[in-house]
């Protein structure tokens, strides 16, 4: 029995009063947990041989943290008071003098009166006073540590599974606390703390607690695993699938598997706006996980190409000097200053403001005056790109702004078409015929038009079909139209109105020599000097053989006559071909217009009114004649509402005046009025021709004749009072070319006047007139002698009958 | 790891003892009509081994002494000493009362015939 202990083999062992001390670092050794340890220091190793000579046991001491066993602190161990009385159950020595040792915890020990020996520490010992009460209350706390240990085993990865089965073999809560203690993975002081606590239930509900928290941060890290593995693979899976997919179609041979990529390197390549970039990425995307073949693939794709064909940065260069600009328009253009004139201006402000926005502009017009032409050669002016749109007969509102892509072949609108077109963002873009805008049912175009003449608005422009807006801020807008009449307020609203009017004979002389013959003798092969053309000849061109406002049927004769000099040069009698007044009809045939009024007298009942047409000015003949009757007045002559009641007032100036204007009140009791406004298929409308009415209403019942060289435009009142009226300067010039010489105007309409060409002012004698009266002064000739004022003579009927003919020929 | 110090320890993944008691390795086998139980403890005497069996539960127990004594210098120390204990669940009904038991050789032999029915009570057998 010497140098042993007896222990029964449920009964605690006895403890030795003083026993030496190994220490250990880091490391606490509970009751019943066999613990191998290496013994590396030789006073360590010596000191195991000493305890194997006799009972083979070790009081085990955790060292307080940071602290050594070498310390010679005896009033302050470097040890915890609670250690574990050990077995040595194995030893082995190393060839190194090592030793490994195998230890069995036995109990606790309450450690006192540590001190040093022989290089070893000793400490009075005694087992610590422990409490393991059976009940309910440490049962329940031993289930749910036990519970809780199982659950911590299965979230942390370094608890093996091994440990469960111990688990559910230690019924007794004490081993339990301590199993756990020893395997939880707890940090050293914890453990500690966990050996020194000799109450069961205390060191249950420490265990517990502890394992709660430990679980807590387990399911947390899980959870940012399982987030971190799930980012991992689905980045993993979406490239295997793609590489999957692309060896797919190759083996399909579909072998478009680069055109995704190819895109890809366009997109990045291309300069969209952060909008565009954004949804072509998107859209490539879905490209992406679609099949080449189906209708949908091509869909994106077609929209992705339009994407990237849009002028999204691009700007066309503006190098250009006002000077140069200036010449540019000269050599395109004749005359038509105030609209050169606003070119330039804009060039010069956009030279102190580069960021100015483009104007609007509207040029208003008869056809053939050069508004389209002007509009190229302001875009070259501007050193930019001209494109053009006709929106004569649009009526859908989709094709200003496009079809939504859900539609089959959608494709943008013609706003966007035409940017493409001219591949920069800032071209001189025209709007020609904006004024033939229809209506249809689907939606109304011209609203849709607002939106991109709105410079508040059209930096955002958006189409259907893109869906991501456009800038459309610096495109130079230039709307053309024949008539305002049908262009909308608002949409009138926001665009600059500039005038082009009808040419004068004059100009169109000077246009054909600068511009349309040189033209046409290229055009036709023509060496300048192999075909003139005299003045005479030209001016008889324009006054008998073409009548228009503009100069396209005078450059289709111009043309005519090219043609006919070509044969003959050809048929190689001449080496030239000289076109003279005298051998014109030779070329053109005979006259095809005369002046209205040549071979006119001067008539009873007939006056020459002025209308304004959207294709110019033109002279009308209002006859009135006179039957039996009782005072009725008829009205013919397609005349709308104005145009009717017009002429309803001034027959009404006319009898409440008769005795000024010496006409007997019998000429209206005892007979009926037509009055007539040829040509009759064509409607009328408009209260400009009140004047000329109430002058052949006078000639007639006055039986005064009315002068055949005097023409007239105004508005009248019931009482006599001229009102002024529009499309003074087409009108006169109407007049002009029909050959009057005196023009009756409203006098306020003095301001237009000023806007009638020089030479026409010259040509005519323009009279201003405030009242009727006036007009009938300068109008009406005093009564032949003999003629009454009363009888129709059927003589007349043929003469109007032959004028029609001849404005029909 | 040196392979011998993992044989020395490798064996104890999960070191937990238990008890205090130590466990001498042991083998269970049967034939048609008895169950043998053999035990390697050697350095006993007979009288220092208990048998007990309870129902189907055989305990073999004792305390092994110090097989050195005196002033010693160990290179390696492998044979345990101290109380040690077995618990044998044999699932079997044997006769009690025929239980023999033998300390032969440092090894004990229990021979255990098997029976119809469990043996009432406990019963302890002498090793001989």
């Amino acid at each position: 029995m010497e140098g042993s202990i007896v222990l029964a083999a449920d009964a605690a062992p006895d403890v030795p009063e003083r026993l030496p001390l190994l220490p250990l670092d880091s490391l606490v050794v509970f009751p019943n947990v066999v613990v191998p340890l290496a013994i590396v220091t030789p006073r360590h190793v010596s000191l195991i041989d000493e305890v194997l000579q006799s009972n083979k046991t070790v009081a085990l001491a955790t060292l307080e943290p940071d602290r050594e066993d070498t310390e010679d602190a005896a009033d302050d161990p470097p040890f915890y008071d609670v250690g574990t009385l050990a077995q040595i159950v194995r030893m082995m020595k190393l060839p190194d003098g090592s030793a490994r040792i195998l230890v069995q915890g036995m109990l606790r020990l309450r450690l006192e009166d540590f001190q040093k020996r022989d290089e070893w520490w000793f400490a009075r010992t005694r087992e610590l006073e422990t409490s393991n009460p059976e009940g309910k209350e440490t049962e329940a706390l031993r289930r749910a540590a036990a519970t809780l240990f199982q659950q911590a085993v299965e979230l942390s990865p370094l608890l093996t599974d091994d440990l469960l089965p111990v688990i559910g073999a230690l019924p007794d809560a004490s081993k339990l606390a301590d199993f756990i203690a020893s395997n939880a993975g707890f940090d050293t002081a914890t453990k500690q703390a966990l050996l020194a606590e000799g109450d069961v239930r205390a060191r249950l509900e420490q265990v517990a607690e502890l394992l709660g928290e430990e679980i807590e941060i387990l399911r947390y890290r899980s959870e940012i695993q399982d987030r971190v593995k799930n980012r991992v693979d689905k980045t993993q899976r979406e490239f295997w699938l793609r590489q999957q997919m692309q060896e797919i179609q190759q083996e399909l041979g579909e072998g478009e598997s680069g055109e995704a990529e190819q895109l890809r390197a366009e997109i990045e390549a291309a300069e969209l706006s952060e909008a565009a970039r954004s949804q072509a990425e998107k859209e490539l995307a879905r490209l992406e996980r679609m099949s080449p073949q189906s209708a949908e693939y091509h869909v994106v794709r077609t929209y992705l190409d339009w994407l990237m064909d849009l002028p999204w940065a691009e700007a066309a260069a503006e190098p250009v000097e006002l000077a140069t600009a200036r010449r540019v328009l000269n050599r395109d253009h004749y005359d038509l200053e105030k609209i050169k004139e606003r070119v330039v201006e804009y060039l010069a402000v956009r030279k102190l403001n580069p960021r100015m926005q483009g104007p609007i502009l509207c040029f208003v017009g008869p056809p053939g005056v050069g508004k389209t032409s002007l509009g190229r050669s302001i875009a070259e002016a501007l050193g930019r790109k001209f494109v053009r749109i006709s929106l004569g007969g649009v009526r859908d509102e989709a094709e200003i702004r496009g079809h939504r892509r859900t539609y089959v072949g959608a494709l943008p609108g013609r706003i966007i078409q035409a940017l493409k077109t001219a591949g920069v963002s800032n071209p001189v873009f025209m709007l020609d015929e904006i004024d033939k805008v229809g209506q249809g049912v689907r939606g109304d175009p011209t609203a849709a038009l607002l939106e991109v003449l709105d410079p508040a608005q059209n930096d955002t422009f958006a189409d259907h079909y893109l869906e991501v807006p456009f800038d459309l801020s610096k495109v130079i807008f230039i709307a053309t139209a024949n008539s305002l009449s049908t262009v909308p307020r608002p949409l009138l609203d926001r665009m600059e109105v500039l005038h082009l009017s009808a040419y004068t004979a004059n100009e169109k002389f000077h246009i054909a020599r600068r511009y349309l013959i040189p033209r046409q003798t290229e055009e036709h092969g023509l060496q300048s000097g192999q075909v003139s053309i005299s003045a005479g000849a030209l001016r008889r061109v324009i006054s008998e053989y073409t009548r228009e406002a503009g100069v396209r049927e005078l450059e289709r004769t111009v043309a005519r006559l090219m043609r006919k000099a070509a044969v003959q040069l050809i048929e190689g009698d001449s080496e030239r071909v000289r076109i003279t007044q005298r051998n014109l009809e030779r070329f053109l045939g005979p006259p095809r217009f005369r002046s209205e009024i040549a071979g006119r007298r001067d008539e009873t009942g007939v006056a020459t009114g002025l209308a304004w047409t959207p294709v110019g000015g033109e002279i009308l003949f209002i006859e009135a004649v006179r039957m039996p009757g009782k005072g009725g007045i008829r009205l013919t002559g397609q005349l709308g509402e104005v145009m009717k009641e017009s002429a309803q007032a001034a027959y009404s100036f006319l009898r409440s005046n008769a005795t000024e204007l010496e006409i007997t009140e019998e000429s209206f009791s005892s007979s009926d009025v037509h009055l007539h406004v040829p040509a009759g298929a064509t409607p009328k409308d408009g209260p400009s021709a009140g004047v000329a009415m109430a002058v052949a209403l006078a000639s007639l019942l006055s039986g005064r004749p009315v002068r055949r060289d005097v023409a007239m435009t105004g508005e009248i009142t019931l009482r006599g009072h001229v009102l002024p009226v529009g499309g003074i300067r087409e009108k006169v010039i109407a007049a002009n070319r029909a050959g009057i010489r005196k023009v009756l105007l409203p006098e306020q309409n003095r301001a237009d006047v000023a806007e009638i060409p020089e030479e026409v002012r010259e040509a005519l004698e323009i009279k201003l007139i405030e009242h009727v009266d006036e007009a009938l002064d300068a109008a009406l000739l005093e009564r032949a002698a003999g003629e009454a004022a009363a009888p129709i003579e059927h003589r007349e009927f043929d003469q109007l009958a032959a004028a029609g003919a001849e404005e029909a020929a | 790891m040196d392979p011998l110090l993992d044989e020395f320890f490798g064996h104890a993944r999960v070191a937990y003892a238990g008890t205090p008691a130590w466990r001498p390795p042991t083998d269970v086998w049967e034939t048609d009509d008895v169950i043998h139980v053999v035990m390697a403890i050697s350095g006993m005497s007979a009288g220092e081994i208990e048998i007990e069996l309870e129902a189907d539960i055989l305990v073999i127990s004792g305390v092994r002494r110090d097989l050195t004594t005196g002033t010693r210098h160990y290179h390696a120390m492998e044979i345990q000493v101290g109380p040690f204990e077995r618990v044998i669940r044999l699932n079997r009904s044997v006769a009690a009362e025929r239980i023999e038991a033998r300390y032969e050789a440092g090894c004990l032999r229990v021979v255990l015939p098997k029976a119809p029915s469990p043996p009432a009570g406990a019963r302890r057998v002498p090793v001989r």
